[in-house]
């Protein structure tokens, strides 16, 4: 494995330069933000052959989403962020496109938005920043 | 960028002992599991030849693999580690060596020694300071550029362009300013002229002045 590696994360903004998934990500509590940095942390070092479930899925459309389980008042609450691996023609980088508290097995509402943003990414109507842990 | 530099975790580990609790699980978990796929991905084995070598079914080593797990016995780890012809150690360690592992910090490891065998809990490193001059609490810049050799702290009182204060002065801790330094300056490469290579060398040799004053920017 490659000694070196060290992924990028990249948040997705608006075309009126809005970064709300920065702004749902803010809006967790610090036992949520720790689970999630701690989650990302590890990928943050691994190559993308081995980002596999439970932290991670590839969907459909060249999306894909992290995921991570905190336990708020001894129930355990699942959280996603809906990414693509973004810019790609930038070898470690991975964008944010959105955050979701999963409350659905099938969030088609979360999918259908990242599909939406990534395209929009690719036509160059949107940007993105670099992400605030 | 940063996920775990030193500075948040342990403003994390601060809040309170549960906290720190969660810390060690989580990482012990998340360690485990993508250390075990990791190093059977490099060996070129799949998870059913793990489980051959192990003794154990594919289930099983799908769910150590998991980092959501974090039930893995010290015995099941011994076997994992025999198998795969690798060491394992399991010891109890200071917090500052937990964070420094978990944020990439080099640290010198004094080895078998009655230090590493009698560990300084939380509170007692936190009354030490180890904890306080990651944080600059109670020193402030001008208190870490005190405590620096003089060299380094020639270069670290200098000013950015733009008046930008240099970001090696208030984040210095001792013997770990080479790490922090690169993390600072990261894959941008660039400080007041000095690229990252160079400010590499410059930090690891940090007890060697001549060495530092060739690669000093002008």
């Amino acid at each position: 494995m490659d000694g070196s590696i060290k992924w990028v994360f990249y948040g997705y903004m608006t075309p009126n330069r809005r970064s709300d998934v920065q702004e749902w990500f803010d809006a967790l509590s610090e036992d949520e933000k720790d689970e999630a940095r701690d989650v990302l942390a590890y990928l943050q070092h691994l190559p993308r052959h081995l980002w596999c479930s439970p932290a991670f899925e590839i969907l459909d459309h060249d999306i894909s989403e992290v995921r991570f389980k905190v336990n708020v008042l001894h129930v355990q609450r699942v959280y996603r962020i809906y990414g693509a691996f973004w810019p790609e023609r930038k070898r470690y980088s991975f964008t944010f496109l959105i955050g979701k508290n999963k409350k659905v097995d099938n969030d088609r509402k979360g999918k259908k938005e990242a599909i939406d943003r990534l395209r929009r990414l690719r036509s160059r109507e949107a940007t993105i920043y670099e992400f605030k842990f | 960028m940063n996920l775990n530099s030193r500075e948040a975790l342990v403003r994390r580990l601060r809040r309170d002992k549960a906290t720190r609790q969660r810390f060690v699980e989580s990482n012990l978990a998340k360690a485990m599991a993508h250390q075990l796929r990791a190093t059977r991905d490099k060996l070129g084995w799949s998870q059913e030849r793990l489980a051959r070598e192990v003794g154990m079914n594919q289930n099983a080593i799908s769910r150590l693999e998991s980092p959501e797990y974090g039930r893995q016995t010290l015995t099941t780890l011994k076997r994992l580690a025999a198998a795969m012809d690798v060491a394992l150690i399991a010891r109890f360690v200071p917090f500052s060596e937990l964070i420094d592992w978990v944020s990439g910090t080099p640290r010198k490891i004094s080895g078998l020694t009655a230090a590493a065998l009698a560990i300084p809990n939380f509170e007692s490193e936190e009354k030490e300071g180890v904890f306080a001059q990651t944080m600059g609490v109670g020193a402030g810049p001008e208190g870490h550029l005190a405590k620096m050799p003089d060299p380094l702290r020639q270069f670290t009182s200098r000013r950015l362009p733009g008046n930008t204060l240099n970001p090696l002065g208030p984040l210095w801790t001792g013997g770990t300013r080479a790490s922090i330094a690169l993390q600072q300056v990261g894959s941008a490469g660039q400080l007041e002229g000095t690229s990252r290579d160079s400010l590499q060398n410059l930090c690891w040799a940090q007890n060697d002045a001549s060495v530092f004053d060739v690669q000093r920017p002008q």
